[in-house]
């Protein structure tokens, strides 16, 4: 038997091997946020908690009580951190949504640079894609958006499910975007519909509910905040652009209602039930607040055919939220809504875009989605909403086109 | 506005008026136990079958058949608290509002129905005590495990507004049990064996159930009259105490808190038993006492870690050592000072001073594992509340007493050098109270 000993490898061979080695290893940088969220690959996260616990909370779904666990994404953990039940519609006692805060029990323990994200269950969408493929959109468009990708997630080595690893929209996501985040960050938490109307001069009539602070919770400063509403529903039309524009980013408003429109979303800033799913963001030092889309499965729900001015102005004047329907009444703004419905329509035409992202992440999360053991549709479910999705995407653009063209 | 009517209440108790502090010859020393033993009969308004008499509280006597003693305690506190604290601050608030009968039937048997006025849990001490025997007497109802001396001693009775936090956190207070008790050797030793529902209300809070059947034992004696230390020193009372039980599984850890109710350390979960031990020291020289405990509480955690493998058990100890002074010179019994010359009757009352220092901390014994916070750590980050306590005690009269206590508590968080604490804060309670 032939040696293979070092001793007989030529010296220029040997520097090679040497030089190949070392080149590998510098390459080697440890992962970062963008490597979560790189949506090119299924990942795999491995939570690691005591099995009662796992019961327990599946059991106490309703309860935003949090429960030790490790958390393993590609070959990292990130010790004791702490989980727990989340959502609102899509809570789930079988396939529980997990926020997952690493800093809970550890403090100042962040992972990857994160200090939370979200594992969306997709109990409400049967293809796990509307969030994934509208968040691409929105980032395409330029709107501040959660980043996304899809994960198969294992507990105690027990396949649960495919998940969507959501970025949370935090102080780190703030400074990603706006350059700073020592602002005032509201979540928007429905409990009855609303439409921005003005309901009198005591902030507690909009924060802590709807207006859940979510930075400075203990001085969560909502005056701004009912000035804003003021101004929305009492400055004179001549004035109205004037009067909003140190206090609300009226385009952000307009721009992220245009493509939750197109998105054929009926959960969002425009819902069927007032507003619903969105963050709201005042700048510091300024009063300016702007909008962050969040939660977008029930997006592509309202089909093709889902008007241009769903909830605008096929509403009562009272169901009509009062910010949009003044800003509907200002031509300029009125244009820019039409212009950023035909710039979504272009996006996701060109090169079939739209229908692309869908083929490229279905045919990623495929298999996973078919062995989700605890998802509350069938495989048949899943396989048509992927069908019903591509034909919105073929079809969407010209409806959405051909209703702007008649509206202008 | 009925906080208003009690603290009313309360003002004319402290103004209450001379002439019904008529002096019992009778009455023999003030209650001794803190489990609420019905006291000797003492004072008499009439003759016959059927007496009523006033010696400390109304009292209904048929003859030796029956015994009805009448008793009301009315507390109220003002408290200046530090920032952040969760209780009420700055405002009087009615602490404690306690209505009983006690008394004797039938010669052998004594008993107490005590009720509190609001709504949850109501009913205090509830039970009936047979003691044809006085070296084994039963008692059963709703009482008082036999653990702690402070525990033990009625609230009306204590040396300081609040109970050491260790007493507060780690004893267990009352429960439905049975327990054999009794004094021997000229009363020099005591015990008390009983058996329990539960482990105390202490040990039950929010979704915590505490643990189940508890076992509690009580050993009390005053060993130095055996030596040649007799007199003033053979007086120290000396008592060990134990309860166990069988803890449910999960996040039914006890919980420490503040005097205040800021809660430092958190339920964890556990599995397994739960014993307690303690040891309590109560000596009393003339004008003088001292008073110390310390408390011990192991719980088992079984299968409690993340990868379901037992975990050492959770520990939660502490300790206090206090001591009084009656300025004017009265001696003092198991439930306060008498004072010999009362509030206008010729004298100021009886004045005390207190002092109390104390520690309660909780963690756990993993030394190879790092400290952390979560409920399933194996090595569980030590958490102590450090507290001095500075006291002012005026007893008026027999019935009222005023309490004004300085506080100053610290939290420490970690041990060696990663521990790091709050400030230390200071809070003023004054306390005004008439029992009769």
């Amino acid at each position: 038997m032939r040696s293979l000993g070092f001793g007989r490898c030529h010296p220029a061979g040997a520097a090679f091997l040497v030089l190949c080695v070392a080149t590998a290893a510098g390459a080697q940088t440890p992962p970062t946020a963008d490597d979560l969220f790189d949506d090119g690959v299924l990942h795999e996260i491995r939570l690691t908690m005591n099995p009662r616990d796992w019961e327990s909370l599946k059991a106490n779904f309703q309860l935003n009580d949090y429960y030790p666990a490790h958390f393993t994404w590609n070959g990292l953990t990130a010790r004791t951190i702490g989980i727990r039940s989340r959502g609102l519609g899509s809570r789930s006692g079988t396939k529980p949504g997990l926020r997952i805060d690493f800093d809970y029990y550890t403090k100042n323990q962040t992972f990857v640079g994160l200090t939370s994200v979200v594992l969306r269950n997709n109990t409400q969408d049967a293809s796990s894609l509307h969030e994934r493929i509208s968040m691409r959109l929105f980032a395409r468009m330029g709107v501040p958006a959660s980043r996304t990708a899809h994960t198969r997630l294992f507990v105690n080595d027990q396949y649960v499910g495919l998940y969507l690893i959501v970025e949370s929209v935090d102080k780190r996501f703030l400074l990603r975007h706006f350059k700073e985040s020592d602002g005032h960050l509201y979540k928007f938490e429905w409990s009855s519909e609303y439409f921005f109307e003005y309901k009198g001069s005591d902030p507690a009539g909009y924060s802590p509910k709807p207006f859940q602070p979510e930075t400075h919770e203990k001085d969560p400063d909502p005056k701004p905040l009912v000035d804003m509403i003021a101004a929305i529903n009492q400055s004179r039309d001549t004035d109205f652009v004037t009067a909003m524009a140190p206090l609300v980013d009226l385009r952000a408003f307009v721009t992220q209602a245009a493509i939750e429109n197109f998105l054929a979303d009926y959960d969002g800033l425009l819902g069927y039930a007032g507003m619903n799913n969105f963050y709201l963001y005042r700048l510091q030092p300024s009063r300016l607040s702007t909008f962050i889309p969040w939660d977008k499965s029930e997006a592509f729900k309202s089909g093709v055919t889902h008007s241009i001015w769903s909830n605008i102005f096929d509403v009562p004047e009272w169901r009509r939220n009062r910010l949009m329907d003044r800003a509907m009444n200002d031509p300029d703004f009125r244009n820019r809504y039409l212009d950023t419905l035909v710039a979504c329509a272009r996006i996701a035409s060109t090169d079939s875009w739209l229908e692309q992202e869908i083929r490229r992440a279905y045919a990623q999360i495929r298999q996973a989605a078919l062995d989700d053991p605890l998802k509350p549709f069938s495989n048949e479910d899943f396989e048509q909403e992927v069908q019903t999705m591509l034909e919105f995407a073929r079809a969407r653009p010209a409806f959405v086109l051909e209703d702007v063209r008649r509206s202008r | 506005m009925r906080t208003r009517i009690a603290a009313g209440v309360m003002v004319c108790a402290l103004a209450s008026p001379a002439a019904a502090q008529q002096p019992d010859p009778a009455a023999g020393p003030p209650d001794t136990a803190g489990a609420g033993a019905p006291q000797s009969a003492a004072g008499r308004s009439g003759e016959g079958l059927v007496r009523l008499a006033f010696p400390d509280r109304p009292s209904l006597r048929i003859g030796t058949m029956l015994r009805v003693d009448v008793r009301l305690r009315l507390q109220g506190d003002l408290r200046r608290l530090p920032p952040g604290e969760a209780d009420e601050d700055g405002s009087f608030e009615m602490t404690r509002r306690r209505f009983s009968f006690q008394g004797t039937f039938l010669r052998h048997f004594e008993y107490e129905v005590e009720r509190e006025f609001r709504r949850r849990n109501p009913w205090r001490d509830n039970f009936v005590n047979f003691g044809y025997f006085d070296d084994f007497q039963i008692q059963a109802g709703k009482f008082k495990l036999p653990f702690s001396l402070e525990r033990l001693t009625g609230s009306t009775d204590l040396d300081f507004v609040h109970r050491a936090n260790v007493v507060d956190t780690l004893a267990p207070a009352r429960d439905i049990g049975v327990t054999l008790h009794g004094r021997f050797q000229q009363r020099a030793i005591g015990y008390d064996v009983g058996v329990f529902r539960n482990d105390g209300e202490n040990a039950r809070f929010g979704l915590n159930p505490g643990a189940g059947r508890t076992f509690a034992a009580r050993l009390a004696g005053r060993p130095l009259r055996l030596t040649p230390l007799s007199g003033a020193a053979g007086e120290m009372e000396v008592a060990i105490s134990v309860t166990a039980a069988r803890l449910p599984d999960g996040l039914n850890s006890l919980r420490g808190r503040t005097t205040f109710g800021q809660v430092f350390f958190s339920p964890v979960y556990v599995n397994g038993h739960r014993v307690r031990l303690g040891l309590d020291v109560d000596w009393r020289p003339g004008p003088f006492s001292i008073k110390g405990e310390l408390i011990r509480v192991s719980d088992e955690r079984l299968n409690q870690g993340l990868f379901d493998e037992d975990l050492p058990p959770v520990i939660a100890q502490g300790w206090y050592l206090s001591g009084t002074w009656a300025l004017t010179g009265e001696s003092k019994f198991d439930s306060g000072i008498e004072p010999r010359r009362p509030l206008f009757r010729g004298g100021i009352g009886a004045v005390e001073l207190a002092a109390r220092y104390e520690r309660l901390g909780f963690g756990s014994v993993a030394a190879t594992e790092p400290e952390e916070t979560h409920p399933r750590a194996a090595n569980l980050l030590e958490t102590n509340n450090r507290g001095w306590t500075f006291g002012l005690n005026w007893y008026l009269n027999r019935w009222t007493k005023i309490q004004m206590n300085l506080i100053r508590e610290s939290l420490v968080a970690g041990t060696g050098r990663a521990a790091a604490g709050q400030p230390a804060a200071w809070s003023r309670v004054l306390r005004l109270q008439f029992a009769m």
